[in-house]
C-alpha cells in the first residue's frame, strides 16, 4: 500500500485546496509544504524496508489490482519499486518540499493553483517511477507534462509561453511515437496469448518479446523500428544532444521550484525509461546503438560544457551544465557495465541533488536583485559570505570534487565507460572516458568562471552592496541538500548496494542480445538453410569453417554417433540433451549444421529446436532458467569442433507454442562439414 | 540501528577478532587532527577569539605531527622487538633487510560498487611515514609562522580553516592506502590550493590565479584519472599493497560469495628486481609462489592486444600527467609562479615544500609500476630536465622575490622528476625532504622581508636588509647557500647526488647513454643558473644600499620571534638534514624501494669481486660529479656576488639583449597560454553558442515548426469552401483512378 498512497498523498492533499479562497496565502503554502513533507516521511520506508538480500524479490512494495478490460487491453494498475524507482521516488519526495519552500517568496500571484499543480506533479512523478504497468507508466509520464506545461506557462518569465509550448511540443512529439510502439509492443506480444494472459506489465512484456524474439516471431526491422519510437521519446526527456534546445528555454522561463523539479526530478525519467523499458524491451537494438548513443553522450558533455561557457545568463548556464552531466550519466547507462550503469544512475541522484540546489541559489539571487545577468554581478561574497560559501560547496560537488557525491557519480560513470562492455562497444570504450572526461576539465571551468565573475573581485555595482544574505528558511532549505551532497560523497555504498540487484537484472536483460547478434546473424547467413536442407528460420547452423577432412578420407572414417539423452521441459522451453561422439581415432571433426525437433509421446512433432549450446555452458544457466524465464547471459555459439575420439556434449533449446503438448522426444539432424551426415532420437 | 551501523562501517565493528595495536588505530588521528581544527575554524570562527582560532589550527598541526612521530617510531622501534623475539639469532641480518614495519589500518569500505572496491584505509611505511613527517612537521612550523604573519588579516579564521584543511587533505594523499584515495587528497589540495591562492578574493586577479591553479591541475587530473581507470582495467584494484585482514573478513561478511583474497597493485610489481634496458624483468626472487603472478588481473579483457607492460607503460604515462599538473612541469607548470597571489607562508607550505611534490611522492609511491616502463621513464626524466633548465634560465632575470622563488622551486621540482626518471625514487624523495627544509626556509624569508618592507615585493627597492633584520638574513643565507648547492647543505647532498646517478647513468645505459649525457649537462647548467639566482636574490635583497622610500624604510624591522623561531629551526634542518644521505642512499631498500645502487646492477645480493669493481666505478663516477657541481656551485655563487654585490648592479627591468628579454618574460610561454589559449577557448565557446541558437534551435527546431504551420496554410488553401472546387477535385481523382485501373 506504501506506493499508493505515496501516489496518492500529494493528490489528495491538493484537494482541500481548491476550497481555499486565494488570499489566504500563508495558509495555502503551509498546508502544501505540510502535504509534500509528510510524503516525504511517509518515502521513508523505501529505503529502510527495502531490503536487498539473496532470494528476495527485486520489486517490493508491489501492488496490482485490474483497471481497464476491454478490445483485448489488459491493463492494470500495477505499482512496485526495484531499487532504482526506490531512489528516484526518494529524490522525488525530497526535492519537492525544499522546492516548495523554495517558491515561498517567488511565487506571488495564483499562488492557489500553483501549489495544486505542484502537488499534482509530485503524484505524477511518483507514479512514473512506481508504476509497473506500461500503460500506467504512460499515463503518469503525459500526465506529469499537464502541470509542468502550468508552471512554467503561468508563474515563469517573460518567453513563459514560448519555452513551454516549446516544451510541451518537443515531449509530446516524442512521447507519441512512443504511444504508437507501446500498442504495437502490447498487441504483438498479445497474440497468440489466451484470453487474460496478456498484460501490460513490463517485465513480462519484456520476457514475451524475448520468446517472441527466439522463436523468430520479432524480426530485426520490427525491433529497430520500435527501439526508436522509444528512443526518440526519452532521448528528448533527457536530453541528448541534439533535442537539448527545449531544455535551456524551459528552465530559463519556469520559476525557481519548476526548475529544480524539472531538473531534479523530470529529465531523469529519460535515463529512466531507458533503464526500465528499451534496453530490457529491446536488447538487442539497444546494444547496437549503444555506441551510437555513447557518441552522442560524449558529444553532449563537450558541447554541453563549452556551451555553458559562453552563456551569459547563471540559469542557462546551469541548464547546459545539465546537457553535460546527464551526457555522463546516459555514457555510463550505455556502458552496458555494472560500475557503469550504477554510476549512471548515482549521477542522476547527484545531479537532482546539486543541480536542484543550484537553481535554488539561483533563485534566491534573483529574488535580491532581479536579475541573473553575469556581468551585473561581481564582487558580491563580502556581501553575501553564508550564500557564497553554499554556492561554492555546491559548485565543487558539481564539478566533482571527491567527498562530495559528484565525484563518486562521474567516477564510477567514466569509470564504467572505459571498461565499456566489449561485446557492444568493441574498445572504443577509452575514448569515451578519455572524451568524456574532457568534461571533468571543462566542467570545472564553468563552473569556476562562473564563481569568479560574480563572487570575488571588486565589488562592481554599488547597489549589489545592499543584497542582505540568506534568510533562515532559505539556509533551512539549502542544509538537507548540503548535507546529502556530503552524506552520498562520503557513503555512497547503502546506495549502490540498494541498487545493485535492479542493475544486475537490467544488465541480465540487456544481455540477451550476447546471443542476440551472432545468433541473428547466423540465422541469416546465406546459402546455410540450404545446405541443411531446412526451413528457414528454424536452423541453428554454425559458422562456415573448413573441413577438418576430406570428404574423400570421410567417407572411410567411421560414422559419428549421436544420442539424445533427455528431454526436459523447463518453463515454456524445451531442453534436449545431444551428444555428438566421433569415434574416428584420428580426425577431428567439424559439424556446419544442426536441426533438432521435439515431439511429444505419439511423435506428433512439437517444435523445432532455436538454440543450441555446449553444455557446459548451459549447465551453469540451468538453475537460471528456472526462475528466469529467459536465457542466461553467458552463453555464446556452440562449439563446432569435435575431436578425435572425444564426445561432444550439447544441448539444444526449443520454445514451446503457447497450449502445446508435454514434449518427450527428440530428433536431431547434424550435417559435417567433410559431407557426412548423422542423424540421432530419444531418449 | 547497529546493523545499519555496520552496514556503513563494516571496519569497524565486524572485528572483535582481530587483534589491532592501539596506535594502527590512531593513525587516523594525523588526518583527522586538522580535519577537526578546519571545522572548528569553520563553524565557530564567529565565537572564538582570533588568538584561539590561531592557537587551535597550530595544536591541531602540532598534534597530527605528535601522533606521526609517535607511529613512525612505534613502526621503527616495532619491528626490531618483533624481530628480537621471532628471529633470535638473525637480528642483524633481519635488522638489515627490514628496519621498518609498516602500519596498515583499515577503517571501512567507501566505494564498492560493480565489483570494484576502494576502502578508507591508511597505510604508513617508510616513504608514507617520512612524507607525513615533512608534511606535519614542516606543517606545524608554518603555521605557527602564520600566527605572526597573517596577525593583522581580518580573515584570520577563514585562513587557518583553510590551512588546516589542507593539512587533512595532503595528509589523505600521503597516507592513503589505495590510488583513490591518494586522488582524493590530490583534489582536496588542488582546493586548498584554490581557495589559498584566492585567499584575497576581492583582488579579481588573485581569484583569477586561483583559478588558473585549479584548472592547470585539473588537466592533469584528468590524466590521473585516465591511469587510475588503465591500473583498474590491468589490476582490478586500486589498493597499493593488499587490505589488512580486517578489510578481508568484512568483505566475506559483505558478500556472498567471498571475493578471492585481494592483492594490492604493488603485490604484483614488487618483486621486480631490475629491469634492463631492453625492459626484461628480472624478478628479486626465484621462488614459483613470488613469481609475477598476473592471474588474478582482468587487463586482457579491456586491453585484449596490449601486453601487460605496454598497459603498464600507458598508466604510468597518464599518471605522470598528472603529477606534470601537480608538481608544476613543462608544460603545465604555469599556474605556479601565478600562484604566489596567495600568502607567503602558503606559498611555502604548498607551492613549495608539500603539495607541489605530492607528484614526485605518487611516482615514487608507484616506481614499482614506473620500473616496467624505461620509456616512461625516460620521458619523466626529460620532462623534469627541461622543467629544471628552463624555470632556472626564468629565475635569472625575476625582480619579484617571491617569483624567484617560484621559478625556482619549478625548477627543482624538475631536478626530483629528473631521479625519478634515472630510477633513482629515493634520491628523488630525498630531495623532496630537503628541499621542503630550504625552499620554505627561503619563502618563509621572504615573507618575514616581505612582512618588515611593509608588503613591498620587487628586490629593486630593496638592499642593505642585512643590517636591519640579522635573524632573517642569515636564515636565508642558510637556506641560499642549500638551494645554490653549496658542499655540506642539505641542498648539495640531494642535488649533487642526482646529477652522479644520472652521469653514471650515461655510463651505464646502453640504449639511452648518450641522452643522459645531454641531460647531465642540462642538469650542471641549471645547477649553475640556480647558484647565480639564488646568490642574486641574496645579493639584491640583503647587501648594498637600501632602495625603499622613506616612509617604508622608517617601518624596517626584525619580524616577532613566532616568526623568526620557525625560520631558525627551517634553517637547522637545511644545514644538517643532508647528513641523511646514508640512510637514503647506500642502506639497502630504503623507503622500500630499490637504490640507485641496485639500478646499476652494482649492488647485487652477493657481494663478489664483480660488485666491488662495479662500486669503484661508480666511486669514481661520484668524484668526477663533486667536481663539476662544486664548480657549478661555486662558480655560480661567486659570479652573483661579483656582479650584485661588489657591483651592486640593479636590473632596469627592461631592455637588455635578446636573452634578458626572452627570459624576463618567461619565453612567452605563460603569455601564450593567458592570452592565446584562454581567449581561443572562449572565442569556440562562443562560437558553438551561436551554432547552437543558429543551427539546431532554428534552423532544425523552429524549422519543423515552422515546415508545419506551412504545409498547413498550403493544405487549407484546399479547404476553399467552394463548391465547384470539390466537384472539381472528385472529377479530376475519379478520371485518375479510372486511368489506372484502364493502365492494370
Amino acid at each position: 500500500m506504501l506506493l499508493s498512497a505515496l501516489i496518492l498523498l500529494p493528490l489528495v492533499g491538493a484537494l482541500p485546496l481548491l476550497t481555499v479562497r486565494d488570499r489566504n496565502a500563508q495558509e495555502i503554502k503551509v498546508w502544501a509544504f505540510i502535504v509534500a513533507f509528510v510524503t516525504f516521511l511517509v518515502s521513508l520506508p523505501l529505503w529502510t524496508n527495502y531490503l536487498v538480500a539473496p532470494g528476495l524479490p527485486l520489486y517490493q512494495f508491489v501492488e496490482r489490482y485490474p483497471w481497464i478490460r476491454m478490445g483485448g487491453l489488459n491493463i492494470d494498475y500495477a505499482v512496485g519499486a526495484d531499487g532504482v524507482s526506490a531512489l528516484l521516488i526518494l529524490l522525488t519526495t525530497f526535492l519537492t518540499p525544499i522546492a516548495l519552500l523554495g517558491s515561498w517568496n517567488y511565487i506571488k500571484e495564483r499562488q492557489k493553483e500553483f501549489y495544486i499543480a505542484m502537488l499534482v506533479l509530485e503524484t505524477a512523478m511518483i507514479g512514473v517511477f512506481a508504476a509497473t504497468d506500461l500503460f500506467l507508466f504512460y499515463v503518469f509520464f503525459e500526465a506529469s507534462l499537464i502541470p509542468m506545461y502550468l508552471i512554467i506557462g503561468i508563474w515563469g518569465g517573460e518567453d513563459r509561453l514560448y519555452a513551454t509550448t516549446k516544451f510541451v511540443i518537443y515531449t509530446v512529439f516524442g512521447s507519441l511515437l512512443m504511444f504508437v510502439a507501446i500498442l504495437w509492443v502490447y498487441f504483438k506480444a498479445s497474440a497468440g496469448l489466451p484470453e487474460g494472459e496478456a498484460s501490460f506489465g513490463i517485465t513480462q512484456l519484456a520476457d514475451r518479446l524475448e520468446a517472441l524474439r527466439v522463436a523468430g516471431q520479432l524480426s530485426r526491422s520490427q525491433e529497430i523500428w520500435c527501439f526508436w519510437a522509444f528512443a526518440l521519446a526519452f532521448s528528448i526527456k533527457v536530453p541528448l544532444f541534439p533535442l537539448h534546445t527545449w531544455l535551456p528555454d524551459a528552465h530559463v522561463e519556469a520559476p525557481t521550484p519548476g526548475s529544480v523539479i524539472l531538473a531534479g526530478v523530470l529529465l531523469k525519467m529519460g535515463g529512466y525509461g531507458f533503464l526500465r523499458l528499451i534496453v530490457p524491451f529491446f536488447p538487442h537494438a539497444s546494444a547496437f546503438y549503444a555506441p551510437f548513443f555513447s557518441w552522442i553522450c560524449v558529444i553532449g558533455i563537450v558541447y554541453g560544457s563549452l556551451l555553458a561557457f559562453a552563456q551569459k545568463d547563471i540559469k542557462k548556464l546551469i541548464a547546459y551544465s545539465s546537457v553535460a552531466h546527464l551526457g555522463v550519466c546516459m555514457l555510463g547507462i550505455f556502458s552496458y557495465s555494472e560500475i557503469g550503469v550504477q554510476g549512471g544512475i548515482y549521477q542522476m541522484l547527484n545531479h537532482g541533488i546539486s543541480t536542484g540546489a543550484l537553481f535554488l541559489l539561483v533563485g534566491m539571487l534573483y529574488e535580491r536583485a532581479h536579475t541573473r545577468t553575469i556581468d551585473y554581478f561581481g564582487g558580491i561574497a563580502k556581501v553575501v559570505p553564508v550564500y557564497t560559501v553554499c554556492f561554492v560547496i555546491v559548485t565543487l560537488s558539481s564539478i566533482g570534487l571527491p567527498l562530495t557525491n559528484g565525484f563518486v557519480g562521474e567516477f564510477a560513470s567514466l569509470l564504467g565507460a572505459f571498461q565499456a562492455d566489449p561485446k557492444v562497444h568493441g574498445t572504443w570504450g577509452k575514448a569515451y572516458a578519455g572524451l568524456g572526461g574532457l568534461g571533468v576539465i571543462l566542467g570545472a571551468a564553468y563552473m569556476l568562471y562562473l564563481v569568479k565573475r560574480v563572487f570575488f573581485g571588486r565589488l562592481i555595482r554599488a547597489s549589489n552592496e545592499h543584497l542582505h544574505d540568506l534568510t533562515g528558511r532559505e539556509l533551512g532549505l539549502l542544509i538537507p541538500l548540503l548535507i546529502m551532497i556530503f552524506v552520498m560523497g562520503i557513503l555512497p555504498t547503502p546506495f549502490f548496494r540498494r541498487m545493485e540487484p535492479a542493475v544486475k537484472a537490467f544488465l541480465r536483460a540487456a544481455n540477451r542480445q550476447a546471443q542476440g547478434p551472432e545468433v541473428m546473424a547466423i540465422r541469416n547467413a546465406p546459402g546455410t538453410e540450404a545446405e541443411a536442407g531446412i526451413a528457414p528460420g528454424r536452423l541453428i547452423p554454425v559458422a562456415q569453417v573448413t573441413p577438418s577432412i576430406t570428404p574423400a578420407e570421410a567417407a572411410k572414417s567411421p560414422p559419428a554417433q549421436v544420442t539424445v539423452a533427455s528431454v526436459r521441459r523447463i518453463g515454456a522451453y524445451v531442453v534436449a540433451e545431444v551428444r555428438i561422439q566421433n569415434p574416428d581415432e584420428k580426425h577431428p571433426r567439424k559439424f556446419s549444421a544442426l536441426h533438432a525437433s521435439f515431439l511429444d509421446a505419439e511423435g506428433k512433432k512439437l517444435c523445432d529446436a532455436i538454440q543450441c549450446y555446449e553444455a557446459q555452458h548451459f549447465k551453469f544457466n540451468i538453475e537460471k532458467l528456472t526462475d528466469q524465464p529467459h536465457l542466461g547471459a553467458a552463453i555464446t555459439g556452440p562449439s563446432h569442433r569435435i575431436g578425435p575420439g572425444q564426445t561432444f556434449e550439447m544441448v539444444a533449446v526449443g520454445a514451446l507454442e503457447p497450449g502445446a503438448g508435454e514434449p518427450a522426444r527428440a530428433t536431431v539432424n547434424l550435417k559435417f562439414m567433410d559431407g557426412t551426415a548423422a542423424q540421432g532420437k530419444g531418449p | 540501528m547497529l546493523d545499519q551501523l555496520r552496514d556503513l562501517f563494516p571496519g569497524w565493528l565486524a572485528r572483535p577478532d582481530h587483534y589491532h595495536t592501539w596506535y594502527e588505530q590512531m593513525l587516523c588521528l594525523i588526518p583527522l587532527l586538522p580535519l577537526l581544527g578546519f571545522l572548528i575554524n569553520a563553524f565557530a570562527r564567529k565565537t572564538i577569539s582570533r588568538g584561539a582560532s590561531g592557537a587551535v589550527a597550530t595544536l591541531a598541526a602540532a598534534m597530527a605531527f605528535g601522533v606521526a612521530l609517535l607511529c613512525y617510531m612505534a613502526c621503527a622501534i616495532d619491528s626490531q622487538v618483533a624481530t628480537v623475539g621471532k628471529y633470535a639469532g638473525m637480528v642483524q641480518e633481519h635488522l638489515q633487510s627490514r628496519p621498518f614495519q609498516p602500519m596498515h589500518a583499515f577503517y571501512g569500505t567507501w566505494l564498492d560498487v560493480g565489483g570494484f572496491r576502494a576502502n578508507f584505509g591508511l597505510y604508513m611505511d617508510e616513504l608514507s611515514g617520512l612524507m607525513t613527517l615533512v608534511v606535519t612537521g614542516v606543517g606545524t612550523l608554518i603555521h605557527l609562522y602564520s600566527t605572526g604573519y597573517m596577525g593583522h588579516d581580518k580573515s584570520y579564521a577563514r585562513y587557518f580553516a583553510y590551512l588546516n584543511l589542507f593539512l587533512f587533505a595532503m595528509l589523505l594523499l600521503v597516507l592513503g592506502d589505495n590510488l583513490i584515495l591518494t586522488f582524493v587528497g590530490w583534489e582536496g589540495v588542488g582546493l586548498c590550493s584554490y581557495l589559498l591562492i584566492g585567499f584575497w578574493y576581492t583582488d579579481g586577479d588573485k581569484a583569477a590565479a586561483g583559478m588558473k591553479a585549479f584548472l592547470f591541475n585539473r588537466v592533469g587530473d584528468l590524466g590521473f584519472l585516465l591511469g587510475i581507470f588503465t591500473l583498474i582495467a590491468v589490476f582490478g584494484t586500486v589498493d597499493y599493497v593488499a587490505p589488512p585482514e580486517a578489510a578481508q573478513a568484512s568483505s566475506a561478511v559483505m558478500r556472498v560469495p567471498a571475493p578471492p583474497a585481494p592483492k594490492g597493485m604493488l603485490d604484483y610489481a614488487a618483486n621486480i628486481k631490475r629491469i634492463d634496458p631492453n625492459g626484461n624483468l628480472t624478478l628479486g626472487q626465484v621462488d614459483a609462489s613470488q613469481k609475477l603472478d598476473l592471474s588474478g588481473t582482468v587487463g586482457k579483457a579491456v586491453f585484449p592486444s596490449w601486453s601487460f607492460k605496454l598497459a603498464i607503460g600507458l598508466a604510468c604515462l597518464l599518471l605522470f600527467v598528472g603529477a606534470m599538473g601537480k608538481s608544476a612541469q613543462l608544460p603545465l607548470y604555469a599556474w605556479l609562479p601565478d600562484a604566489m597571489a596567495g600568502p607567503t607562508p602558503v606559498s611555502a607550505l604548498i607551492h613549495a615544500a608539500t603539495m607541489v611534490t605530492a607528484g614526485v611522492y605518487m611516482v615514487a609511491r608507484l616506481h614499482a609500476l614506473f620500473l616496467f616502463s624505461p620509456h616512461v621513464m625516460m620521458f619523466v626524466a626529460f620532462v623534469g630536465t627541461a622543467t629544471a633548465i628552463f624555470a632556472a634560465l626564468i629565475g635569472l632575470t625575476q625582480t619579484d622575490i617571491k617569483k624567484v622563488l617560484a621559478y625556482s622551486t619549478v625548477s627543482q621540482l624538475g631536478y626530483m622528476f629528473l631521479a625519478a626518471g634515472a630510477g633513482a625514487f629515493s634520491l628523488a624523495i630525498f630531495h623532496v625532504v630537503t628541499h621542503a627544509f630550504f625552499k620554505a626556509l627561503l619563502f618563509l624569508g621572504a615573507g618575514s622581508v616581505i612582512h618588515g618592507m611593509s608588503d613591498e615585493q620587487d628586490m629593486r627597492k630593496m638592499g642593505g636588509l642585512r643590517k636591519h633584520m640579522p635573524v632573517t638574513f642569515v636564515t636565508m643565507l642558510i637556506g641560499s647557500l642549500a638551494l645554490a648547492g653549496f658542499p655540506f647543505t642539505a641542498g648539495w647532498f640531494s642535488k649533487d647526488t642526482i646529477l652522479a646517478v644520472v652521469l653514471a647513468k650515461s655510463h651505464d645505459d646502453p640504449s639511452f647513454g648518450s641522452w643522459w649525457m645531454a641531460l647531465y649537462g642540462l642538469g650542471l647548467i641549471a645547477a649553475f643558473c640556480t647558484a647565480f639566482y639564488t646568490f642574486r636574490l641574496v645579493g639584491m635583497t640583503f647587501f648594498g644600499a637600501c632602495r625603499a622610500d622613506e616612509k617604508t624604510k622608517a617601518h624596517i624591522h626584525e619580524s616577532p620571534a613566532v616568526m623568526t623561531i620557525p625560520l631558525i629551526t627551517l634553517a637547522a634542518f637545511a644545514l644538517l638534514a643532508g647528513w641523511m644521505w646514508h640512510a637514503f642512499f647506500s642502506a639497502p631498500h630504503f623507503l622500500g624501494m630499490p637504490t640507485p645502487l641496485d639500478n646499476f646492477n652494482m649492488n647485487p645480493p652477493e657481494i663478489g669481486v664483480e660488485a666491488t669493481e662495479a662500486q669503484e666505478h661508480w666511486h669514481h663516477v661520484h668524484l668526477v660529479n663533486l667536481g663539476w657541481t662544486s664548480l657549478a656551485a661555486l662558480g655560480g655563487i661567486a659570479l652573483a656576488l661579483v656582479v650584485y654585490v661588489a657591483k651592486g648592479f640593479v636590473p632596469k627591468g627592461e631592455g637588455g639583449n635578446v636573452f634578458t628579454t626572452l627570459s624576463r618574460n618567461k619565453f612567452y610561454l605563460e603569455a601564450f597560454y593567458d592570452k592565446i589559449v584562454s581567449n581561443a577557448f572562449i572565442l569556440f565557446a562562443e562560437l558553438m553558442h551561436v551554432a547552437d541558437v543558429l543551427l539546431i534551435d532554428t534552423l532544425l527546431v523552429r524549422g519543423v515548426a515552422v515546415a508545419t504551420r506551412w504545409t498547413g496554410a498550403a493544405l487549407r488553401s484546399l479547404q476553399s469552401g467552394l463548391v465547384n472546387f470539390y466537384a472539381g477535385g472528385v472529377l479530376v481523382g475519379a478520371l485518375v483512378i479510372l486511368y489506372l485501373l484502364l493502365l492494370s
